[in-house]
């Protein structure tokens, strides 16, 4: 998957063009599909236990909750309407993407990166690599990479100034 | 982008203290340059803001990104952790 332009609009939010092969469009999905990986009762306010963090602790994992049901929801549509969201041309397909719709992928993507690496116990990437070679830990790190592989190409769209 | 348009209003004299920190801390696994836009797009900065705030994260373990008051501070910690962050609103007294 890379990023290849980016349309200015007067009218509604630019838009940043991605071109995909179907296998990576497979990918991305399947990828997608592992979202939630992380626990929201895995966050923490604060390193201090101060009695005004105690409600707050409660409030952030609620949060949280919230927002993992949010883009369950719209992974969901994005697989279910995946013929309509992927436009095929000669070779590859095209993805449309809005600044929006970026940063909610980048936010699942990394949910799914993040929790991969904790169900991997946390471990330094350099570590991680051994991880490909046992069976029960090889799923793991294979999210952990595929999510990496999206989130980069998301964020070349931010890197670049190419507009068409 | 994240909603910055939902800062918290303060309202009590403790949500009004603006001795609460936001610290982000290091960890092996968020790409450098998804650290540097998540800072961009939280707190509006800069890239150059942003990067050199990410490369404090990297080479010393934690930045300190802005002192607030409780209630922005822990709109801020939520934001960052949206993002899977490890982010923490620490008293500065602590």
């Amino acid at each position: 998957m890379r990023f290849i332009r980016r349309k200015q609009s007067e009218s509604a939010d630019d838009t940043f063009i991605f071109q995909l092969s179907k296998r990576d469009r497979n990918l991305l999905l399947s990828i997608l599909g592992l979202f939630p990986v992380t626990e929201a009762n895995s966050h923490r306010l604060s390193k201090t236990a101060r009695p005004e963090n105690k409600a707050n602790q409660e409030l952030l994992v609620e949060a949280m909750e919230e927002q993992r049901r949010d883009h369950a929801k719209k992974i969901e549509r994005l697989i279910k309407n995946q013929a309509q969201c992927f436009h095929e041309t000669d070779r590859f397909l095209q993805l449309a993407l809005n600044g929006e719709q970026i940063e909610w992928l980048l936010q699942a993507l990394n949910d799914v990166r993040v929790g991969s690496w904790m169900q991997l116990g946390c471990p330094e990437m350099e570590e991680a690599r051994q991880a490909v070679l046992a069976e029960e830990s090889a799923a793991h790190y294979t999210a952990m990479e595929l999510s990496g592989y999206f989130q980069t190409a998301l964020l070349e769209a931010f890197r670049a100034d190419t507009l068409s | 982008m994240p909603d910055k348009k939902k800062e918290p209003k303060s309202s009590t004299k403790e949500s009004r203290d603006p001795g609460y920190l936001v610290i982000c801390w290091n960890d092996p696994v968020n790409f450098m340059e998804y650290v540097t836009h998540v800072f961009q797009a939280v707190f509006g900065w800069p890239k150059e803001k942003a990067k050199k705030h990410m490369l404090q994260v990297h080479e010393q373990g934690k930045s300190l990104l802005i002192k607030e008051t409780f209630e922005k501070a822990e709109h801020y910690v939520h934001q960052l952790q949206s993002y899977r962050l490890h982010a923490t609103l620490e008293r500065e007294d602590t």
